[in-house]
């Protein structure tokens, strides 16, 4: 079941990239963005995020799947997944840079970096220093309009499903009440997730 | 040990197996097929594409490769809910990874010719029938066994649409990639490198655009096992083909001896593979081998025998070309003919022109490029321990629980044999690495001594030094030998920090290493050119000898002291007595055993040993020898001086060179006779192991070559000397060897015909011996030297303030005559520069590529400087692979070592110039 996580809203990202900035500054030796700037090599966003041929920004980062398809082509057992934490973590000792996990990730999140001599990938680490804080993830934090969320499931859908009710209420224009594709899409995405578990062998 | 055996009933048949295998291991061995994709038999994989599904009782449906077999499983392997689950991973795989399907579904598959012209009329961009790997590809194959497969039910799948990457002797493309993995568990766990990486797109630093980097920035030594490891086209090389037949033959470059299997499709080569029959490499191959055979291919190859007509060569006829060698050879008195011959020829061959050298031309004068590489190893063992080979096996290596490596960089000049010993390193055997430059061995060794060039008796007397003051000495095992007294008051005598300053190394890790080596047994040593190209190199092998038997490690499985030969077959160039003091089976010219090789050949040796290498080019010189026939060597190239050779061929009267290339040497010759290839002919190598293996022909010689044998052969019918070469065929001359050779007498080409054999085998019923000395020695007691500490090698001075060493690259042979020729191997030519530590670069002002003048007492060449770590301070290193940066123009032919005459190559005093622009 899905844990504490952050969870995408794509209707709602205006592609600001804050969040990438953030991670990156998360991400780098100093944690403070000016002198993250001038780090060699430079610091490295985890969250991507890309827009479609029409404009329509999408925040792409990695959603620790629970059948990771990343940890699933792993030949070397570096990726994993945390059972307890249900967080996808990279163990950049077993890494060998293969780049099997970038070309298995539905989001393509994986991405590269030359750490030292050795190629490693790298992804998102879901903050987890950052959450044993008590602190939402960089991401989260820098997202101004809500379009990347943090918390347990339960309380994000529900949130959600209080927004969608709010839209359909009487009280609301009606043509407001629609589904955006991006979220059809990712309904696509999560659907071949569930097909793919169902594959799992049952013992 | 005997591994338990386990009960399994697979299908309803009752079966045992070994315990601790992988379900998916027995199925296969059972001869069971499984369909998998990520599975490498034996190794491991990732257990990613899920066909491997089998149903056990109690257990339902599992992976075989996840699964062990235990007691009393009750397995079935092929049922219809199998299937069905199988089909449903193969969908699932296939989506997820968009490995192209239109054609693997598509009803006329095995009926299309043309994909251009599609029968379902579809632009096929991707698919079976534009991939290489069409017919050998396995998903076919799991399809084929799978079918029908409702192919109706499957997602479309968009290919990927990524570019395919070239890379220098295959090409990766992604659009057929299924993340099996097995490409990247192959090079990690089959070959330990770890290059391998799937698809990458690093951002550029400075440009910060989007770059696929090429295997050849990831360190990778392209041996081709992920080629063979992957199931898909996703890693192909263009030219390959499904072969007609397949050749199994032994790989003509270095000493290690890998078996390869060639495969030939209309009279070209199309697959060349690693034989997993061989014992010595059980299927690996390293660039060379794997990519590096097609030079027989070469338009260059010599076609017709040439002779020169004023200063360039006309083609000319054999019988013109005969006569005329003939006649002017009988000119000729004993003392002013020299004939070298091929460390690259056949056994047979071998005995052959060392045999026309005594009998036709009545002289001793024949030689080998032994002389440049293992002489001195020849004459250190005989006098230590008596023979002049590896005591021990390749596959002692993994028996071995410590390793000493001393001067050989063994991953790139005996690659196979490098992977075994890191395969040993992994199962966690001591390796210790003495060597001055930081190879790849230095890096995941437990201790790594970084002695000055030319300091390695001192550094080995300090370690038999270190044994015997810790009491670690097999005292027993050294009773026995002459000498052990004399030289322990000897070692005694010596001061242990003394002896560190002259190696430049370390007190403690030098104690360490040697504490290791002594009760760490068995022990075993490995060495190369590191140890031998030096004024005292035979010294140094003495000095590793003393080690040896200090410890009692020889004679023993896992033990023994390993010289690792550098080419084909210099060992059986060797055994067959291709060199100016020894006859077959390294019978001194001048002893009484003599007799039974005159008996065989019933006529007369001369007892005076013959003129060195290096000595008939001096003679050559001088004017005393007047002519020389050179079969398959280069020596304008790899002897050392090489201008003083140049003027010494330049001063003969009569010189003929017989090779298969238009090497530098034949330039300078009257005639140039058009050999035929290992490709081309029967016959017998000896790899370094002392293993007899045979070779095999699979293809035509090009134009009018012939084999070396025949053309000897004729020559000596020519000059009258038909009595002494009846032969029509190489096994005639082996059944002689076998007559004249004692060690090669148990061994006939029928026996051959299943593998090699490691001699000495006295009798057709021995097996061979893997290690020599088990039951003593045969040449009487082995003996302790009291070496002296200084080498006595060129010594840098304020003048010639730098040493430069030299050594081979991986890609490239010796003076690359044959992997020039070779495409792809062409790319990796920056092995020419000069190799140079950054601090001393920084001293003189020179950057990385600047253009440097480098001097010798000699001579002086030019190259390029690459900026190194790999060499300490004051050290520069210079591969001798080309002929445009002939490293040899700086080394001293006069330096040689006083009892095997072997020329220092190793330590060259030199000042370097940095070029004016």
């Amino acid at each position: 079941m899905f844990g504490m996580g952050v969870f995408l809203d794509p209707s709602k990202c205006i592609g600001c990239k804050h969040c990438e900035i953030a991670c990156a500054v998360e991400h780098s030796k100093e944690k403070e963005l000016l002198k993250a700037i001038a780090e060699k090599p430079a610091p490295k966003n985890r969250i991507l995020v890309e827009a479609s041929p029409e404009s329509i920004p999408f925040p792409a980062k990695c959603n620790h799947c629970e059948t990771p398809l990343c940890v699933r082509f792993c030949p070397t057992g570096a990726m994993r997944r945390d059972e307890r934490s249900g967080i996808v973590t990279l163990d950049e000792s077993l890494c060998v840079g293969c780049g099997m996990c970038g070309l298995a990730c539905p989001f393509g999140v994986i991405l590269y970096t030359l750490k030292g001599e050795k190629r490693v990938a790298i992804k998102c680490d879901g903050c987890t220093e950052r959450i044993e804080k008590g602190v939402k993830p960089a991401c989260v934090e820098a997202c101004k309009t809500g379009a990347l969320m943090f918390g347990p499931y339960e309380e994000i859908v529900k949130e959600k499903r209080i927004e969608m009710a709010r839209r359909v209420s009487p009280y609301q224009d009606v043509e407001a009440c629609y589904i955006p594709d991006e979220v059809l899409s990712l309904r696509k995405i999560l659907s071949s997730m569930s097909e793919l578990k169902k594959r799992e062998v049952q013992p | 040990m005997e591994k338990k055996r386990v009960n399994l009933t697979v299908d309803g048949k009752k079966v045992q197996v070994e315990e601790g295998k992988l379900l998916i291991d027995v199925l296969e061995e059972l001869g069971i097929y499984v369909p998998s994709l990520c599975h490498i038999q034996g190794v491991g994989g990732t257990g990613s594409c899920g066909l491997c599904i089998v149903e056990v009782k109690g257990l339902g449906l599992v992976k075989a490769c996840e699964t062990m077999a235990e007691e009393g499983m009750v397995i079935e392997t092929n049922s219809e809910k199998i299937r069905s689950e199988r089909i449903e991973a193969l969908k699932v795989l296939l989506s997820v990874t968009k490995h192209p399907i239109i054609c693997l579904s598509c009803p006329y598959r095995s009926e299309c010719e043309d994909p251009l012209n599609c029968k379902l009329g579809l632009k096929i961009k991707f698919g079976c029938k534009v991939c290489a790997k069409d017919g050998a590809c396995k998903i076919q194959e799991v399809v084929e066994f799978l079918s029908p497969i409702p192919w109706d039910e499957f997602p479309e799948i968009e290919p990927r649409g990524l570019p395919v990457i070239h890379e220098p002797f295959f090409v990766r493309d992604y659009n057929y990639c299924v993340l099996c993995g097995r490409c990247i568990i192959s090079c990690k766990d089959v070959r330990k490198e770890g290059a391998a990486f799937v698809y990458l797109e690093l951002e550029d630093q400075e440009t910060g655009k989007k770059v696929v980097p090429s295997l050849k920035e990831g360190n990778c030594k392209f041996c081709g096992e992920c080629l063979d490891a992957c199931p898909t086209g996703a890693l192909r090389v263009p030219w390959e083909e499904i072969p007609d037949k397949e050749v199994k033959t032994i790989c003509p470059y270095c000493g290690t001896g890998c078996g390869v299997k060639v495969g030939i499709k209309n009279g070209r080569i199309v697959s060349i593979k690693g034989d997993q029959d061989s014992p010595v490499n059980e299927g690996e191959l390293c660039v060379k081998g794997r990519f590096g055979i097609s030079f027989v291919e070469s338009e260059e190859r010599l076609k017709e025998p040439l002779i020169k007509v004023g200063d360039s060569f006309k083609p000319t006829t054999w019988d013109e070309a005969i006569s005329e060698i003939a006649e002017k050879l009988s000119r000729y008195g004993p003392d002013e003919v020299g004939v070298l011959s091929s460390a690259k020829c056949t056994n047979e061959e071998n005995y052959v022109i060392q045999k026309f050298a005594r009998v036709v031309l009545g002289t001793n004068n024949i030689d080998h490029c032994a002389r440049l590489c293992h002489s001195s190893t020849a004459s250190g063992l005989s006098m230590s321990i008596g023979g002049s080979a590896m005591t021990n096996s390749i596959e002692d290596v993994l028996k071995s629980k410590t390793i000493v490596v001393i001067g050989s960089n063994t991953t790139e000049n005996h690659p196979i044999i490098g992977l075994k010993i890191k395969r040993a390193k992994e199962m966690g055997k001591n390796l210790i690495v003495i060597n001055p430059m930081e190879i790849e061995l230095a890096k995941i060794a437990d201790i790594w001594i970084r002695l000055k060039p030319g300091t390695d008796v001192a550094l080995l007397l300090a370690m038999c030094k270190v044994i015997c003051d810790e009491g670690l000495a097999d005292e027993e095992f050294a009773e026995k030998c002459n000498n052990f007294h004399e030289f322990k008051s000897y070692l005694k005598s010596l001061s242990l920090e003394k002896l560190c300053s002259i190696a430049g190394v370390p007190e403690d890790a030098v104690r360490k290493a040697s504490i290791i080596y002594a009760t760490e047994k068995p022990s075993s040593i490995f060495f190369a050119m590191g140890i031998t190209q030096h004024i005292g190199g035979t010294n140094n092998v003495l000095a590793i000898s003393n080690l040896a038997l200090l410890t009692g490690n020889i004679g023993k499985e896992g033990s023994g002291i390993n010289p690792l030969r550098g080419q084909n077959n210099v060992q059986g160039a060797c055994d067959m007595g291709a060199l100016p003091d020894l006859l077959p089976g390294y019978i001194k010219t001048n002893s009484e055993l003599k007799q039974d090789i005159e008996k065989v050949w019933g006529t007369e040796i001369p007892s005076e040993p013959g003129l060195t290498v290096v000595e008939m080019f001096e003679k050559a010189l001088s004017g005393k020898i007047k002519a020389m026939y050179i079969i398959g060597e280069n020596p304008a190239v790899s002897d050392p001086d090489t201008s003083k050779v140049e003027k010494a061929l330049r001063n003969l009267d009569f010189l003929v060179v017989q090779d298969i290339f238009m090497s530098q040497t034949a330039s300078f010759a009257k005639l140039v006779l058009p050999a035929a290839s290992f490709a081309e002919k029967h016959g017998t190598f000896t790899n370094t192991e002392r293993r007899v293996q045979m070779i095999r022909p699979f293809k035509d010689p090009p134009g009018f070559s012939k084999p070396d044998w025949e053309i000897v052969c004729d020559i000596a019918k020519k000059m009258g000397f038909g009595w002494a070469f009846p032969f029509k065929d190489p096994e005639e001359i082996f059944s002689e060897i076998r007559r004249a050779v004692p060690s090669y007498r148990g061994i006939t080409y029928e026996r051959l015909e299943n593998g090699g054999i490691q001699w000495p085998c006295p009798s057709e019923d021995h097996p061979g011996t893997p290690f020599l000395f088990a039951s003593g020695f045969s040449q009487g007691k082995p003996s302790f030297h009291n070496v002296p500490p200084e080498s006595g090698d060129e010594s840098q001075d304020g003048d010639y303030p730098f040493i430069l060493t030299t050594g081979r690259s991986l890609f490239h042979f010796h003076t690359s005559t044959m992997t020039s020729k070779v495409e792809g191997i062409q790319e990796f030519s920056d092995a020419s520069t000069l190799e140079m530590n950054q601090e001393d670069a920084r001293s003189l002002g020179i950057k990385d590529g600047d253009a440097v003048m480098v001097e010798s007492r000699r001579g002086s060449i030019e190259t390029k400087v690459s900026l190194s770590k790999r060499v300490p301070k004051g050290v520069v290193f210079l591969t001798f692979h080309f002929p445009d940066v002939r490293v040899n123009r700086l080394s001293s032919s006069s330096r040689l070592d006083p009892i095997s005459r072997i020329p220092n190559l190793k330590v060259i005093a030199v000042r370097i110039k940095p070029k004016r622009r």
